[in-house]
């Protein structure tokens, strides 16, 4: 990348189990995403990534700083968090896999869909993990070169 | 479409404003600007929503009406009052009392909503059941919350109840039976609405907005209030409800939760009508109603992210307690609203006067429908350019950075991000930022030199090159647009102004040391200048403003006085 290609970056942190605030990131990501004039469906997918991915770590981890880049030619969109960690990364990517507990389930979450969701709506996903420490996940949706011109 | 910019509810009486900001900071949607001491409204982001009209405490808002005057070209003229009204008054006031009233008052007709009520709840409980939407539904006949979908929530129009609010059915009703019955031309029939919130008026009044049409004015219920006090006062009250035979469905309008109890009774009413022994539908119905804006969106927030499937209907209103709440009532919302319930127990359920076969008839026939489709008006994006948006957006939150972050509205705007916005939108200036301001003078008075950032941020210069040099200090300043000049007259920590932007500026600065250069008058940087510039590590920042006016400023500011 040139040193003078515009690139916006933006840090969140939030702390997990901190369900009256939960969604405010991808919210946030929203709006600033919107400013940008990137057409809506980029948006969407963009914003229900940051969802998923801010709720897991509300639900299953600690505390998290998340950054939302933008450049010209992507979105990438990193959640770092301090947590449990994730011992089979390839299970919990499987469509209905959740450990979550009961009152998590009774909340409307758990459904196991959140990381699929979260694979589906990106254009590269990577998910690393150290048990016992936490999970880093970074999704990176492409935007279509025409925009950028 | 112009239309829809171009007539706005409010009106700002300046005679009684005191610029006290309160309004600026009950806006919901963020749209109140303080511009000369008078509060200003940007329009995009209006909403109507009447929360200033309501925070006002020196009544200094108002809700713009069409005069009453023109009414004075109708042969007849026919009153249809929202629901509220009918609730506004002393416990043994009735409907039919206020309806009296109405007609004492000249209204030639006074025409309930009742009938076009029970339509829109039958079509609506078909819908309901046909269960041919994705995720909720959102109730659509609050148009303020119709506008703050379309605004900040368009991936949501979709579960918008493609419906027309009832009081537009019940205009072109009445005109058509008053043409009918009379022979008089459509247009000399008067149609006027009462309201108890200004987005109905905008909606009802704006033929081109999705709602109007069929209404010639609106009348807000605080502006008739004390006329139909007046009239009642005079009158032997007889505490009635309404009509013979009419159904609560109009009064489930009032207030929150009404319409949702009388939706789940028509549901029910119409699924064992086609029952077949099957398992009820109406059972497994959920409804959601929410009232006022913050909580609005909370639930929109969550709809968008895909949750709260399992509910069939949200019914969203703005106003605390639904519209018995809108800002242009004057009862208290809650004498209000317990009336209201207290004549939904007392009237028959609207299931039990729909003729269902006639009611089927209207649904299929798309009166409705709406007259025009939902398109969203999302907030403009910082510059139409991508790139260019990316460049004010990191701007944007640089200069939040430096804001002090306390939200006082000293500057005219409601937040220090909004002013952050209004400034890379070029509607305000960083220099409009008191508390920012009084420090700049601060530092500046104390060695007469100043950081380029805070130059740069007290100007709304943009940086384009050098970021990481902006912490040198700027001595004073120089304008010319002659390089020999410069070479001769500017020296160490000197801000050169010019409108020059080829290379050879760079090379001047670097030899002469020079704190940083600003090209005026919107001018870019070539792209070699710029490359150059970075290579140097030399501050290089741009602006709309003239030689003139950068020199002036910096010169107010104190920088190498
Ligand atoms: N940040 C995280 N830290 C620790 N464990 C996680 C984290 N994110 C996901 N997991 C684990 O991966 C599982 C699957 O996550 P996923 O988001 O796909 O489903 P879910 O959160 O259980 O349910 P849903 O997202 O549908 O509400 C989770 O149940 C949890 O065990
Ligand atoms: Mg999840």
């Amino acid at each position: 990348m040139t040193s003078n290609e515009p690139l916006f970056v933006r840090q969140f942190r939030f702390e997990g189990k901190d369900f009256a605030n939960a969604g405010s990131v991808s919210t946030e990501v929203k709006a600033i995403l919107r400013s940008l004039g990137l057409p809506a469906p980029l948006v969407r997918r963009a914003s229900i990534v940051s969802y998923e991915a801010e709720m897991n770590v509300v639900i299953y981890a600690s505390s998290c700083t998340a950054t939302l880049l933008v450049d010209l030619r992507r979105i990438v969109l990193t959640f770092d968090d301090r947590g449990p960690g994730i011992p089979d990364i390839g299970l919990a990517m499987q469509v209905g896999y959740s450990t979550a507990t009961q009152e998590i389930r009774e909340m409307g979450f758990g459904a196991g869909m959140g990381l699929p969701n979260i694979q589906r709506n990106s254009d590269s996903l990577d998910v690393r993990s150290t048990v016992g420490h936490g999970t880093r996940l970074e999704a990176v949706i492409l935007i279509p070169p025409e925009q950028a011109s | 479409m112009s239309a829809v910019e171009t007539y706005r509810s409010l009106r700002f009486n300046h005679d009684r404003c005191i610029g006290c900001m309160t309004c600026m900071r009950a806006c919901t949607a963020r749209s109140i600007r303080m511009k000369k001491g008078y509060p200003l409204v940007i329009q995009e982001k209006c909403i109507d929503c009447g929360e200033c009209i309501r925070s006002c405490r020196e009544n200094a808002i108002t809700s713009r009406t069409p005069q009453v005057v023109d009414l004075a070209r109708f042969e007849k003229i026919v009153a249809i009052p929202s629901s509220p009204l009918l609730v506004q008054f002393q416990p043994d006031v009735g409907p039919s009392d206020v309806a009296e009233a109405l007609r004492r008052l000249g209204f030639d007709e006074v025409v309930s909503l009742e009938q076009a009520c029970l339509a829109y709840l039958y079509s609506l409980a078909e819908l309901v059941l046909s269960r041919r939407f994705e995720g909720p539904l959102i109730t659509s006949h609050c148009p303020t919350v119709t506008r703050l979908i379309q605004t900040l929530y368009p991936d949501l129009l979709g579960n918008l109840v493609p419906r027309g609010p009832p009081r537009e059915l019940a205009a072109r009703w009445v005109r058509e039976r008053l043409v009918r019955q009379t022979g008089l031309a459509p247009d000399r029939i008067g149609i006027v609405y009462i309201s108890p919130c200004p987005s109905k008026i905008v909606d009802t009044m704006i033929h081109e907005s999705p709602d109007g049409g069929a209404m010639h004015a609106v009348l807000p219920i605080n502006e008739i209030y004390h006329e139909v006090l007046t009239a009642l006062s005079h009158m032997r009250l007889r505490g009635e409800l309404t009509r013979e035979g009419s159904s609560s469905a109009d009064l489930g309008w009032a207030f929150l939760g009404g319409m949702s109890r009388n939706l789940r009774r028509m549901v029910y009413a119409l699924d064992s009508r086609s029952g077949r022994g099957r398992k009820r539908k109406a059972d497994h119905t959920d409804y959601l109603p929410v009232a006022q804006l913050p909580s609005v969106r909370r639930v929109l927030d969550e709809i968008e992210k895909g949750r709260l499937q399992h509910v069939d209907l949200v019914e969203c209103m703005a106003c605390p307690e639904g519209c018995v709440g809108g800002s242009l009532v004057v009862d208290n919302p809650y004498p209000a609203r317990s009336k209201a319930i207290e004549y939904l127990r007392k009237l028959p359920p609207p299931e039990e006067r729909a003729d269902f076969p006639s009611l089927r008839t209207i649904a299929r026939s798309g009166e409705l429908q709406r007259k025009h489709d939902l398109v969203a008006s999302p907030l403009p994006p910082l510059d139409s350019d991508f790139r260019r948006s990316l460049l004010l957006a990191r701007e944007k939150e640089e200069l939040l950075s430096s804001l002090p972050g306390i939200d006082c509205g000293a500057c005219g705007a409601p937040t220090c991000a909004e002013l952050a916005d209004d400034v890379v939108r070029s509607l305000a200036s960083v220099g409009d930022c008191l508390v920012l301001a009084a420090r700049g003078t601060r530092t500046a008075r104390k060695e007469n030199t100043m950081k380029l950032a805070e130059v740069a941020s007290s100007l709304s210069l943009s940086p384009v090159s050098g970021r990481q040099h902006l912490d040198v200090e700027v001595a004073g300043c120089y304008v010319s647009d002659l390089l020999s000049d410069v070479i001769a007259h500017a020296a160490d920590g000197i801000l050169w102004i010019t409108l020059q932007t080829h290379l050879n500026v760079v090379a001047v600065a670097k030899l002469n040391n020079l704190a940083g250069i600003v090209l005026v008058n919107g001018r870019q940087p070539a792209a070699d200048t710029l490359a150059k510039a970075e290579e140097e590590g030399l501050p290089l920042l741009t602006t709309a403003l003239t030689a003139y006016q950068v020199a002036g400023r910096l010169y107010e500011l104190g920088v190498g006085k």
